[in-house]
């Protein structure tokens, strides 16, 4: 077989790239093992945002009450419902997939696929039905050969090499969302936006838990005021966080595991029981039975494969998308680079994707929203950076929701006022990340942010009066 | 019947021009002989005249715009003539089909015969394109000309070329036609890039924007700033042996404070066209060659007498000059020099055939190099009515591509301004070396143990040291030399 463009992998960055490669003309074969969608659709971002639904659900029918809605016996969790829902999502946007690569008349073959050299793949059948319709379903090994491949194989959770971590009970997020009954009490080691979701699906769900991070604070890669922030709202819902802590060891008890912590700082070693772990603590490139030692496609010291802002490899028929080039491993990232790719190949100049202008959401509640610098790394180009906050108790529409705890902050440059970056903690920070994300890449100023304006009431006023704080001028605190 | 102006082919090598000036506007009448555009290649600047009589109808290239040789740039006819009678090409031949095309739309917005395809905004008829998309239009074999623009003025944008690719090759889908109708917003700054540009002075009209729709973004700003900054830095020429990969120094970027501190920006030269082509030239010059330069004081008073006795005798038109004494002797000193007539190319020096002589001539802003082709063979009387030939066709742009190709050695003089004697020439690549002359002057000098006035001239010998090492510049300034103080043997060998 031949064709113009492959692509390995029908995640997020996969299938995007086949609907704009097929957009641009160019003859498309997507090459998938499991299912369309890849993990974001069918084992991350989606079920897991059926979860969390599930989740404030559950939370608001039991605060009913202070709204003067009196639910009197109180809601019991039919977790079977929930999953069954879950996976109705899943399979629902799948075929939404599936309907779009059909219409653009993408090859889909079900297969797993290895190189055989710079141009040339083989791929081997696997027993999973993905669902690809009336496309190829194969029964035995073929040969396909490309004017480029594309390498959008994803990423897969990292295991934690410590003793007992092999332990059944012992779960990464896939082994989350495979649990068939919520636990009765759950550890989770590492609170970054999965760890942070989880722990608080649980714990409102009736899990009792406790969140592990190794370093200083939860969510640690974003700004310092949202991690204090969303620690407070997880405390206040019963989850016990442990910072500055990374897992030694798990132990088998019967009914529960002992959990062994090491103080990140001084070395001293504590326990904690639980009757299940969750490690949601880092993932590594998904590369294995590739080959991509056979063209000799260049791969970091981590095995993340390395590309030029064009998502061109060191091999010149070979590009990478997607998590499976490290850095932010966000769908809407493998989104963007997959069209970049494409575009590139087109002999079109599309825009590289910038880091400093990636937007990204952990959906807990309250949300935590952030797009471009930090505060603190804004100030290491420019000591001077100005920031400007605004809380959400003295936002209108936030108090009358009942949702009044969070706050939205920006930072911009000492010129020119320039947004560097905008930081939220609060309910639907995430919807209102789009204007945030629009204005950096407008290249806007404080100025035009400040002199927007927006209806009254709703959450969005609060971006404007913290660009007015920034300036030295909130009106409504 | 309608008479297409084509872009001319100038020289052997031209395969791209630009008109970098439309000396008539559209609706003004032209005869035949009439300037109506100035061209310029690589090398040169061309004044194109008319070829037939009637009115500009119509401008299909945009100054500053390149088109192939052979590529319809404008059409001249009868006043209101309906440009869609122009020829069609014979079907089957592609690329004319496609220029037919142009003209016939070109010839409906002028006639406003139908609405430009998804070009509410098209006026003018002129060929604009967004530099993405001329990009685009050179990698995917699109004819520009055959592209309707979508954007204000007609202007093609990158959407529109994406569009036309598209269609070459597959079936284009309702998104993409849906995107080749969206208007672009050329010009259009961001905020920040605003305030910059307001801050360090940079007129936004002379930025070209890289975001989508051609949008000025804040990097776009100091990259022009960066960049006056450079050409502002005074140029500086190595005396000395230059390490060949040698980085140039960042220069500092202009700052609110530094430009407030030059009393603010007077006014702003595009660095485009042949400023920019020299800049490069000389700054990759100096890039490549190790260049060190010998100087050396020329007896020139035989010379003088020379002139004065051929010159008292001829009128004006064929008088002699030091140039033309200078470049004779040059010639016959490379003749026996050969190593000097000589371009180094990848592991080979290769030694040329012919002498010919590049002679740098000043234009208003710029200059530019005419060939004496085999000057060794040429008598001085002959050279310097070449010379004079050359420079004086230079000055009115008519030069062609061939005349200014194939030197294998340049001569540059300052003579004529009366002030400089000694200088670094930089070698005009890909030769070996340069050889600048100074002023005409009166030195005192010891003959035979007595002062005496003599006339006398500085040579400046600029030698790319990879290919000549000292001695045999001493040496070729010494043999160039002896022939300066015995002009008369030269002279009558040569006639």
């Amino acid at each position: 077989m031949k064709t113009d463009l492959a692509i390995i992998g029908a995640g997020p960055g996969g299938y995007v790239a086949a609907l704009r490669a097929a957009q641009l003309g160019m003859e498309v074969t997507l090459i998938e093992c499991a299912h369309l969608g890849g993990v974001c659709l069918n084992r991350g971002c989606i079920p897991t945002k059926a979860m969390v639904q599930t989740a404030l659900i559950a939370h608001e029918v039991r605060t009913a009450g202070a709204f003067g809605v009196v639910v009197d016996t109180p809601p019991r969790i039919d977790y079977g419902s929930a999953l069954d829902r879950r996976d109705a999502v899943v399979k629902r946007l799948r075929n939404g997939v599936r309907g779009l690569l059909k219409h653009q008349k993408v090859r889909v073959l079900s297969g797993r696929a290895a190189f055989t050299g710079p141009q040339t793949l083989i791929i081997e059948p696997v027993s999973v039905d993905i669902g690809a319709g009336k496309s190829a379903a194969l029964g035995e090994a073929q040969t396909l050969e490309a004017g480029h491949i594309i390498v959008a194989t994803g990423a897969k959770p990292l295991t934690l090499s410590v003793p007992g971590a092999d332990h059944p009970r012992v779960l990464d997020s896939d082994g989350a969302l495979a649990l068939v009954e919520v636990p009765s009490s759950i550890l989770v080691v590492g609170a970054g936006p999965i760890g942070c979701e989880w722990s608080q699906i649980f714990a409102r769900l009736g899990a009792k838990v406790t969140l592990v991070e190794m370093l200083p604070s939860v969510l640690p890669r974003a700004d310092a005021d949202m991690s204090q922030e969303l620690a407070k709202a997880l405390q206040k819902e019963g989850i016990l966080i442990h910072t500055g802590m990374s897992l030694a060891g798990v132990v088998d008890l019967g009914s529960e595991l002992e959990v062994r912590l090491t103080e990140t700082s001084t070395g001293s070693a504590t326990t904690a029981r639980a009757e299940y772990v969750l490690i949601g603590a880092g993932r590594a490139p998904l590369t294995d039975g590739l080959g991509l030692e056979v063209p000799g496609v260049e791969v970091d010291s981590k095995g993340w494969i390395a590309t030029d802002e064009h998502q061109r490899t060191n091999v010149p028929s070979i590009l990478a998308i997607g998590d499976v080039t490290g850095g932010a491993l966000l769908a809407h990232v493998a989104y963007r680079q997959g069209i970049v790719a494409v575009e590139a190949l087109a002999g079109l100049s599309p825009e590289p994707v910038r880091d400093d202008r990636t937007p990204s959401v952990t959906y807990t509640d309250p949300e935590v929203a952030s797009v471009g610098l930090t505060e603190a790394q804004a100030r290491e180009s420019d000591p001077g950076a100005v920031t400007g906050s605004f809380v959400l108790s003295a936002n209108g529409r936030a108090v009358a929701q009942g949702a009044d705890q969070g706050l939205v902050k920006v930072v911009a440059d000492s010129r020119y006022g320039r947004l560097l970056g905008v930081h939220m903690v609060g309910a639907h920070m995430g919807e209102m990340l789009g204007e945030a994300a629009l204005a950096l890449e407008l290249e806007a100023t404080l100025d035009e942010l400040s002199s927007t304006i927006r209806s009254h009431p709703t959450l969005s006023e609060a971006l404007g009066e913290a660009c007015l704080a920034a300036q030295g001028r909130a009106l409504h605190i | 019947m309608a008479d297409i102006v084509v872009m001319p082919k100038l020289g052997l090598l031209m395969e791209t021009g630009v008109v970098s000036e439309w000396r008539v506007a559209e609706g003004d009448p032209v005869s035949v002989g009439d300037v109506i555009a100035e061209i310029t290649t690589e090398k040169i600047t061309y004044e194109l005249e008319a070829q037939a009589e009637g009115v500009l109808l119509k401008i299909l290239l945009l100054e500053e715009e390149e088109a192939a040789v052979g590529a319809p740039i404008a059409v001249i006819g009868r006043p209101g003539e309906d440009l869609a009678e122009v020829t069609p090409a014979p079907p089957g031949d592609e690329e004319p089909a496609l220029e037919a095309a142009a003209i016939a739309t070109t010839a409906a917005e002028a006639g406003g015969l139908a609405p430009a395809a998804g070009g509410p905004g098209a006026s003018g008829g002129r060929i604009v394109a967004s530099p993405a998309a001329k990009k685009l239009a050179a990698e995917s074999g699109v004819d520009l000309a055959a592209v309707v623009g979508t954007g204000p003025g007609g202007r093609i944008t990158l959407e529109d070329v994406s569009a036309a690719a598209s269609r070459m090759t597959a079936d284009v889908g309702a998104a993409e036609g849906a995107a080749a109708e969206r208007a672009n917003l050329p010009g259009l700054a961001t905020p920040v890039a605003k305030k910059m540009a307001a801050e360090l002075g940079v007129d936004l009209a002379g930025v070209t924007g890289s975001g989508v729709s051609g949008r000025i973004r804040a990097d776009d700003v100091a990259a022009v700033a960066q960049v006056s900054a450079t050409v502002t830095a005074a140029p500086t020429v190595a005396a000395a042996p230059t390490p060949a990969a040698a980085p140039l120094a960042a220069a500092a970027p202009l700052t609110a404070a530094t430009v407030e501190l030059r009393g603010g920006v007077a006014e702003q030269i595009p660095y485009t066209g042949m400023r920019r082509l020299i800049g490069e030239h000389m700054e990759a010059s100096r890039q490549l060659a190790p260049m060190v330069t010998y100087h050396a004081l020329a007896d020139m008073e035989d010379v003088r007498h020379l002139l004065t006795r051929v010159n008292v005798a001829r009128n004006e038109d064929n008088k002699i000059n030091i140039t033309g004494v200078v470049i004779k002797a040059t010639a016959l000193t490379l003749k026996a020099m050969p190593r000097f007539n000589a371009s180094l190319d990848g592991d080979v020096i290769k030694i040329w055939r012919s002498i010919n002589i590049g002679v740098a001539v000043a234009l208003a802003d710029g200059l530019i190099v005419p060939v004496i082709r085999e000057a060794d063979r040429k008598s001085i009387s002959e050279i310097t009515q070449e010379v004079r030939d050359l420079a004086g066709r230079a000055r009115e742009n008519k030069l062609l591509p061939d005349e200014v190709s194939g030197g294998t050695f340049t001569v540059t003089t300052l003579g004529p301004y009366r002030s400089v004697d000694f200088f670094n020439p930089i070698i005009n690549q890909p030769e070996a070396a340069i050889l600048g002359l100074g002023r005409m002057h009166d030195a005192v000098v010891a003959l035979d143990g007595v002062p005496q006035v003599r006339a006398a001239m500085g040579l400046s010998l600029t030698c790319d040291h990879r290919m000549l090492d000292g001695a045999p510049a001493a040496q070729f300034l010494r043999t160039l030399m002896d022939y300066l103080a015995d002009p008369f043997s030269i002279f009558s060998l040569a006639i």
